[in-house]
């Protein structure tokens, strides 16, 4: 490397280094972000800051302390939240196993499927859960419901939510333009920031969407109101044409990315 | 840029000092070696 370069190198060098740590640190933060992890990874970043301080003071019976504490704390950490560190990891190795292969016309006619039945479902007060499956597979929730395997039509989820329905508890998946199957339970929500008034179906959309890319569409049997949970957060629908504009977005829009 | 920073700025924030402790902490360490 000429010596211009390894000058101007050796200058960026930790410039470089620091983005990456950043990077790194926010990564992590952003992970645990809204679980139970996140409380006890504060606690283990005040002990680390402690760390840090007594070490660059000298206080050295304080420093050895904290070593010895810290990891244990770490190992603790690892074993408690397993369940947490596991579903990042999955994410994080989250193969593209499967992208949607319809038309855009075709995705539009099941959105208004869709938009039909979550309406019609509403206006009856009938409670609804509907996943559609993105990129990350949902075969484990697919396996704890009812195989279905039919075309996405707003009768079908109908009658599918309707409350004599064997089929009315849990929620449906939808792949492509098939409802794969019905009944099919979901992860709870772990998120601690959550208003305690919010029923289980909200917390399961919510946990769905906190573990997979899907996407989850609720209607409440106690208000009528129709939600989208995306990335575990809930988009707020103020009209039928919000609603069919925010699935194509997060459908179509996705997919051209 | 600006709305890229402001969102979630507090973790974005706790991140960076992290970084740049943890940066000056091994530099201290390589210093020995």
């Amino acid at each position: 490397m000429p010596p211009t370069l390894l000058t101007i190198w050796n200058f960026l060098k930790p410039i470089v280094e620091i983005l990456i740590l950043w990077a790194l640190f926010y990564q992590v933060l952003i992970f645990f972000q809204n679980t139970r992890a996140f409380q006890v990874l504060k606690g283990l970043i005040y002990l680390l800051v402690g760390f840090l301080i007594f070490e660059l003071l000298g206080l050295t019976t304080l420093t050895l302390l904290l070593r010895h504490f810290f990891a244990i704390s770490v190992l603790a950490f690892l074993i408690i939240f397993q369940q947490e560190i596991r579903h990042g990891l999955a994410r994080l190795g989250q193969q593209h196993l499967f992208t949607t292969n319809l038309e855009e016309s075709e995705i539009n006619a099941m959105i208004e499927e869709i938009t039909a039945a979550a309406h019609k479902l509403a206006r009856r007060r009938i409670g609804c859960l509907i996943a559609l499956e993105k990129e990350t597979q949902l075969k484990t929730y697919i396996d704890s419901g009812v195989a279905i395997d039919g075309k996405v039509t707003s009768e079908i989820i109908q009658s599918i939510f309707v409350p004599t329905s064997p089929l009315h508890d849990g929620g449906i998946i939808i792949r492509n333009d098939r409802i794969l199957a019905a009944a099919c339970l979901f992860p709870l929500s772990e998120n601690i920031n959550l208003s305690k008034i919010i029923g289980t179906r909200h917390r399961a959309a919510l946990g769905l969407t906190e573990q997979t890319d899907a996407i989850a569409v609720m209607v409440s049997e106690e208000t009528g109101n129709i939600s989208v949970a995306f990335e575990g957060r809930f988009i707020p629908i103020v009209s039928k044409e919000r609603f069919s504009s925010i699935l194509k977005d997060l459908l179509i829009g996705q997919k051209e990315k | 840029m600006k709305k890229w920073l402001f969102n979630n700025f507090a973790l974005k924030m706790i991140s960076l000092s992290l970084a740049v402790i943890t940066w000056i902490y091994i530099q201290e360490i390589l210093r020995y070696y």
